[in-house]
C-alpha cells in the first residue's frame, strides 16, 4: 500500500515538475524548491484535470496518475530544469535546515498515529473523496439529491479528486495514506516557502526564517492543520503561490504570469473560502497592473486573472441548484467587536501562530511599500481578504453553538493568509539593506 | 545583510523566542500524538470494525451524534439517522453508540433473521 502510494504520489509529482519547468518560473530553480514545486503544482495539476474532466461530463479514475506522469516526463524530455550552481557549505545555514528537517519528521509521526481525519475532513472532504473514487464523477444522487447525507455537495473538487486518485491507486481508503499525502504536501510548502525567501535573502536568512514557518503550531494543530485531510492549508499555499508569482509578474518576468494564473485557478477550486481570494486578486491585480503600466499592464493581468474567474463561474453554475447551500444573512455589526477581538486573539496567541502576526504589523508599519510597487499587491490582498472574512462572520448564519464554531473556524480562515503574511514580512526585511 | 545592528539585534531577538515558543508547543503536541488514543479515534476504529460486517448495498441506522463522520467512514452504505424514540427501517442494521464515545457501551446490531 505504501509503495502504490509513492507511485501515485511520484506520477503526480512528475506532472508538476513537468509543469513548473514549463512555466519556466524561476529560470533558475534550487533543488529543494524544485522537488516542493513538483509535489504542489503535480497534485494541484492532476486534481484540476479531474475537475475539468468532470465538468466536461466525462469520468475519471487510475489512468489519469499514468496520463499525468506521462504528460509530465515528456514537458522533461522536451526542456530540461536549470538549477542554481551548488552553495559552499554553511554551518549556520545548515543548522537552519537541520531544524526545519526536525520539524518534517515530528509532522510525520503526527501524520502516522491516526487514520482520523478529523471531523470536517471525514464529514466534507474524505466523503467526497470517497464518493468520486466509486463513480469517477461528482454527477451522481450522491451529490445531487437530498437522500444522501453529503454536506455541502457545493465545495470545490481538486482536493477530493486527488484524495481519490489515492483512494485508487492504493485501494484503500485508510485515512493514514490522505494524512501521508498531506504531510507531503506541507513539506513540499516549506521548500517553496524557502525558494520565495532565497528570492530576497541571504541563505542563512533563509534557512532560519523557513525553520521558523516550519514550526508555527498552528500547521500541526488537529482538526484544521496541515496533516489533515482538510483544504485550508491547500488553500493557504495556492493564496502564496499565486501572490508571488504575482510580484514576480509585476517585477517584469513575465512567464510568472503563467504561474500565477495556474495557481489562482488550482484556488478557485480547492476550496469555496479560496474563491473569496480570487475576487480581490480579479480586482487588486488588473488595478496595480494599470498603475505600474497602464492599459497594457491590465489587459495582461485581466489575461492572467480570468482562467480561475471562468472556472469559478462554471462551478458555480454547474452546481447552483445542489442541496445544501449556504445563503449568508445580513451582517451582524453588533457583533463586529467580538469577532475582531477573536481573530486578533488567534493571530498572536503563542501557541497558534507563534510571533508571525507580530512580525507581519512590524515589518508592514517599518517597510511599507509605496502603492504602485510589486510588493504591495500581497499585503492588499491580505488586507482583503481577512476583511471579507469578517464581513463572512458577521453573515454567517450560525446556530446555538456560534461561538464555538467561531471559535474553531477562525483559526483556519487566518491560517488562509498565514504563509503570505510572513513570506511577506520576511521578504520585505531585504529593503533594510 | 541587514547593516541597521538595533534593527538585526531585535530581529534575531524575536526569531528565538518565536522559534523557542513553537519548538516547546511542538513538543507538547508531540506528546499528545504519543500518547493514549482520543475517543475520536476509538471511534472511528470502531466504525471501520462495523464496516467489515455491514455489506456495501446495506442500510444502516444509527444514533444522531456524529451522523456526517459516521456516513463518511460506511461509505457507501445508506446511513440513516435512527427517529426517536425507536423508528426502523425493515432489513436494517443499526449501531448503537453513546456520545462522548464508550466502547463498552457501542454495538452493532444485525437485521433481524441474519
Amino acid at each position: 500500500m505504501a509503495a502504490r502510494l509513492l507511485l501515485a504520489l511520484g506520477a503526480m509529482s512528475l506532472f508538476g515538475a513537468g509543469l513548473a519547468t514549463l512555466l519556466r518560473y524561476p529560470r533558475r530553480f534550487h533543488a529543494a524548491e524544485f522537488a516542493g514545486l513538483a509535489v504542489v503544482l503535480g497534485m494541484a495539476g492532476a486534481g484540476l484535470l479531474c475537475v475539468l474532466l468532470m465538468l466536461s461530463g466525462f469520468t475519471f479514475g487510475p489512468w489519469v496518475l499514468v496520463a499525468v506522469a506521462a504528460a509530465g516526463a515528456a514537458a522533461l524530455v522536451a526542456r530540461r530544469p536549470e538549477f542554481h550552481a551548488r552553495e559552499p557549505f554553511d554551518r549556520l545555514t545548515a543548522a537552519g535546515h537541520a531544524v526545519t528537517v526536525a520539524s518534517s519528521l515530528t509532522l510525520l509521526v503526527g501524520a502516522l498515529h491516526t487514520d482520523f481525519g478529523g471531523w470536517d475532513g471525514e464529514a466534507f472532504w474524505t466523503l467526497k473523496a470517497r464518493s468520486l473514487a466509486r463513480y469517477g464523477t461528482f454527477r451522481t444522487p450522491d451529490f445531487t439529491a437530498a437522500a444522501r447525507p453529503h454536506p455541502h455537495p457545493n465545495y470545490p473538487l481538486v482536493i477530493p479528486s486527488v484524495y481519490a486518485l489515492i483512494y485508487r491507486a492504493t485501494g484503500s481508503t485508510d485515512g493514514r495514506l490522505l494524512r501521508a499525502a498531506t504531510t507531503v504536501f506541507m513539506l513540499a510548502s516549506f521548500a517553496i516557502v524557502l525558494g520565495l525567501l532565497r528570492e530576497r535573502l541571504p541563505a542563512r536568512h533563509a534557512a532560519w526564517l523557513t525553520a521558523a514557518f516550519a514550526l508555527v503550531p498552528a500547521f500541526a494543530r488537529a482538526h484544521g492543520g496541515g496533516l489533515d485531510p482538510y483544504c485550508d492549508y491547500p488553500v493557504a499555499v495556492f493564496v502564496l503561490l499565486s501572490a508571488f508569482a504575482a510580484v514576480r509578474w509585476l517585477e517584469g518576468e513575465p512567464r510568472a504570469g503563467f504561474l500565477c494564473a495556474f495557481a489562482l485557478a488550482s484556488l478557485s477550486q480547492v476550496k469555496l473560502d479560496g474563491t473569496v481570494a480570487v475576487f480581490f486578486a480579479c480586482l487588486l491585480l488588473p488595478a496595480l497592473a494599470f498603475g505600474m503600466r497602464r492599459w497594457r499592464g491590465a489587459a495582461e493581468a485581466v489575461a492572467i486573472v480570468a482562467p480561475a474567474a471562468l472556472l469559478t463561474l462554471v462551478w458555480r453554475l454547474t452546481t447552483r441548484d445542489y442541496p445544501g447551500a449556504i445563503h449568508l444573512v445580513p451582517p451582524m455589526w453588533s457583533h463586529l467587536p467580538e469577532t475582531l477581538r477573536g481573530l486578533a486573539s488567534s493571530m498572536t496567541r503563542p501557541t497558534e501562530y507563534g510571533l508571525v502576526w507580530p512580525f507581519f504589523l512590524a515589518m508592514l508599519v517599518a517597510r511599507r511599500p509605496r502603492l504602485a510597487h510589486p510588493d504591495a499587491f500581497p499585503a492588499a490582498l491580505l488586507a482583503a481578504v481577512l476583511a471579507a472574512y469578517v464581513f463572512i462572520l458577521l453573515s454567517y448564519p450560525w446556530g446555538d453553538d456560534a461561538r464555538e464554531v467561531m471559535r474553531h473556524n477562525r483559526v483556519r480562515l487566518v491560517m488562509h493568509v498565514t504563509p503570505l503574511a510572513f513570506v511577506w514580512a520576511a521578504r520585505r526585511l531585504a529593503t533594510c539593506a | 545583510m541587514l547593516t541597521n545592528k538595533r534593527l538585526a539585534v531585535a530581529l534575531a531577538a524575536a526569531l528565538a523566542v518565536h522559534l523557542g515558543l513553537c519548538a516547546f508547543q511542538r513538543a507538547r503536541t508531540l506528546r499528545d500524538w504519543l500518547g493514549p488514543a482520543h475517543y475520536n479515534h476509538r471511534f472511528v476504529e470502531f466504525l471501520d470494525e462495523c464496516a467489515r460486517e455491514i455489506p456495501p448495498e446495506a442500510t444502516v441506522e444509527v444514533p444522531p451524534n456524529e451522523f456526517l463522520l459516521v456516513s463518511s467512514r460506511l461509505y457507501p452504505r445508506r446511513v440513516v439517522e435512527v427517529p426517536p424514540p425507536d423508528g426502523t427501517s425493515p432489513g436494517a442494521w443499526r449501531l448503537r453508540f453513546t456520545w462522548p464515545f464508550d466502547r463498552a457501551a457501542a454495538s452493532l446490531e444485525r437485521p433481524h433473521g441474519r
